[in-house]
């Protein structure tokens, strides 16, 4: 009935303005509108297409060509793709991401389950959203500066964390954070679960808000515990939610390079490199487009991975709507 | 005998579980939890605000502390941040950053509204498979797509220059402001679409004063997502500009890790401005933005 009452007022509201132009329109405003799809459609799809294909194509054409920032480029066939695979530096920046995916998401998402968990928990929709606000507030820091704040407060010698530590009893002796390879990588990780998790957090409360509340109740008669509710009713309403936010995340995760670059520059002794700082270090750094193209252009291979599985996840639902 | 052993161990099993169970959802549990969250989630936010007020001596004290008094602190209380704005270039970056921010949310709203507005009322062939492509373009990693930028800038002369910066930005969010408006507008019944026309309407008054205004939340959302992508941006700003003319805050931020001494106080204040619009964003319009994200993720 709503519906109806809003047709109508946007009836009446039409009636007028329509009555001033008393129903005439000049040629061109015909022309469009005849063509309307067209022309709200081609100018965003020319954009974006050139946006797209542009790039991606010069993308392809630079990674099979000995190429320079500026200079000729010398037709190599395969042979940045052939280096590659006979580079060590490679293997070792790949196996740094995988590591580096697999630690942060999963840690993101035990920490952003834990929070949307315990909001769901509260009653009151005033509280649940002061908390949503607080935990994502940490979403808002751009990632250079989330590397740079951790940096600083990591720091061997001015870090409030050694600090902590230190007064706390913990240790003795500051520690390198940063500075020491074993432990560099895993402030990068933890870091980075830091930035990820209000993003977990938010997709995670939005699945759990979803689950009726009527099934939990039905289980509390039936005399189900804690642990029976959460194995039978929480789990497999959340998972579809679950799966796609694990995909997002990974695939964040598998290009992050701000968090990285502020956090330790990919140092020390290469030990925090992952992909993306490998290839911005060939790119710009030393300007060796040809093969850093080639490295983007199996980084974006391995992405299409993820979001094939994506896309098929989504996409009925996405197509369904229409 | 064996089989009410049993029962009874299961019985005290459930139990164990149960009291296990109401200790987890206890109110006093839940709030335990979401206050560690929220302390660890803040106070680098807090640390960085804090530190920016602080002379050098204040960063370098041990232990730091938490609340500094009046001699930890710079005098007067915003000396760090008009360093920063006048020795520093920060007003620069901080124009920079606005105007590339604003210009990109101009264009991605525009267009994004208008794809999204055909493609949720409009059919043409393979229009599924060309939106399944809008959706794999918005996935794709910024990274791979930083060296081919990098050199059709180059050879476009648009090193070092805010449209760069603009047109990288709005190939990054364009995508996700289709895909965010064309689900709105399919939340729109096209009944109202039919009825508009049937009053004379043409196409473009029925977008314009039908259907856009009850699109508001959704343009909404997409214009802050837009703006707060833009502006956090660091990969692209770092790598396509060189001097102040172009330089965005966070590279700005960034650039001071590079100094031979880093003073760390000056550097939470660069840090404190680069994230300061971006905390009020989420402040004030929370709603828009855990829609916009959640709508982004689940729908594509």
């Amino acid at each position: 009935m709503a519906s109806e009452n809003l047709l109508d007022s946007v009836r009446a509201g039409f009636g007028r303005s329509s009555s001033r132009e008393d129903g005439e329109i000049g040629p061109i405003r015909e022309f469009i509108n005849d063509h309307f799809m067209f022309f709200v459609l081609t100018p965003p799809l020319l954009v974006l297409g050139t946006l797209v294909l542009l790039p991606s194509s010069y993308l392809l054409w630079s990674s099979v060509h000995e190429a320079r920032t500026w200079g000729p480029d010398v037709f190599v066939g395969l042979e940045n793709y052939i280096a590659i695979f006979q580079d060590p530096m490679f293997y070792l920046s790949l196996r740094h991401s995988v590591m580096y995916v697999i630690g942060s998401v999963s840690l993101a998402f035990v920490l952003g389950l834990t929070a949307a968990l315990a909001i769901n928990q509260v009653a009151s929709k005033r509280i649940r959203s002061t908390f949503t606000v607080l935990i994502l507030l940490a979403w808002a820091v751009p990632l250079v500066v989330t590397g740079l704040i951790w940096r600083f407060m990591l720091h061997s010698d001015y870090g409030i964390v050694n600090a902590l530590l230190v007064q706390l009893g913990i240790v003795t002796e500051q520690i390198g954070f940063v500075t020491d390879p074993t432990l560099a990588f895993l402030s990068v990780v933890v870091v980075d679960a830091w930035a990820r998790a209000p993003f977990a957090t938010i997709l995670l409360l939005a699945g759990l808000q979803t689950i009726p509340e009527d099934l939990y109740e039905a289980a509390r008669v039936d005399g189900a515990n804690f642990f029976q509710k959460f194995r039978d009713i929480t789990i497999p309403h959340l998972k579809p939610q679950a799966a796609i936010a694990l995909v997002i995340m990974c695939m964040f995760a598998f290009r992050t390079f701000s968090v990285v670059f502020a956090l330790t520059g990919g140092g020390p002794a290469n030990s925090t490199r992952v992909l993306a700082t490998y290839i911005y270090q060939a790119g710009i750094n030393q300007g060796d487009v040809g093969y850093a193209a080639a490295l983007s252009v199996l980084m974006i291979a391995m992405t299409m991975v993820f979001i094939t599985f994506y896309v098929l996840q989504v996409q009925e639902d996405a197509l369904d709507t229409a | 005998m064996a089989t009410s052993d049993k029962l009874i161990d299961t019985d005290r099993w459930y139990r164990i579980n149960q009291s296990i169970g109401e200790f987890l959802t206890s109110k006093y549990t839940v709030v335990a939890i979401l206050s560690t969250m929220v302390l660890y989630f803040t106070f680098p936010i807090y640390w960085t605000f804090i530190s920016s007020l602080k002379t050098l001596d204040g960063i370098h004290a041990f232990p730091p502390s938490l609340v500094p008094d009046a001699s930890e602190l710079v005098d007067p209380i915003w000396l760090n941040y008009v360093h920063l704005l006048t020795q520093r270039s920060f007003d620069m970056f901080t124009f920079n950053s606005l105007i590339v921010a604003l210009v990109t949310t101009a264009i991605v709203v525009t267009f994004g509204t208008l794809a999204g507005y055909g493609f949720s009322r409009f059919r043409f062939p393979y229009d599924d498979y060309v939106f399944i492509g809008i959706l794999g373009a918005r996935l794709l990693p910024p990274i791979g797509m930083l060296v081919p930028f990098y050199r059709l800038f180059g050879q476009l002369n648009l090193i070092d220059t805010r449209i760069a910066l603009v047109v990288v930005y709005t190939y990054m969010n364009l995508p996700l402001a289709i895909w965010l408006m064309r689900n709105y507008f399919i939340s729109i019944p096209a009944d109202l679409d039919e009825a508009s026309y049937i009053d004379g309407a043409t196409r473009f008054q029925t977008f314009k004063d039908v259907i856009l205004p009850l699109a508001k939340p959704g343009v909404a959302a997409v214009a802050i997502l837009t703006f707060l992508f833009s502006w956090r941006e660091f990969l692209f700003a770092f790598a396509l500009t060189f001097t102040t003319s172009a330089k965005t805050i966070p590279v700005g931020a960034m650039m001071m890790i590079e100094d031979v001494v880093v003073l760390w106080n000056y550097l939470a204040a660069g840090g404190f401005i680069a994230m300061l619009p971006a905390l009020l964003f989420v402040v004030l319009f929370q709603r828009y933005i855990v829609s916009g994200l959640t709508a982004g993720a689940v729908k594509g």
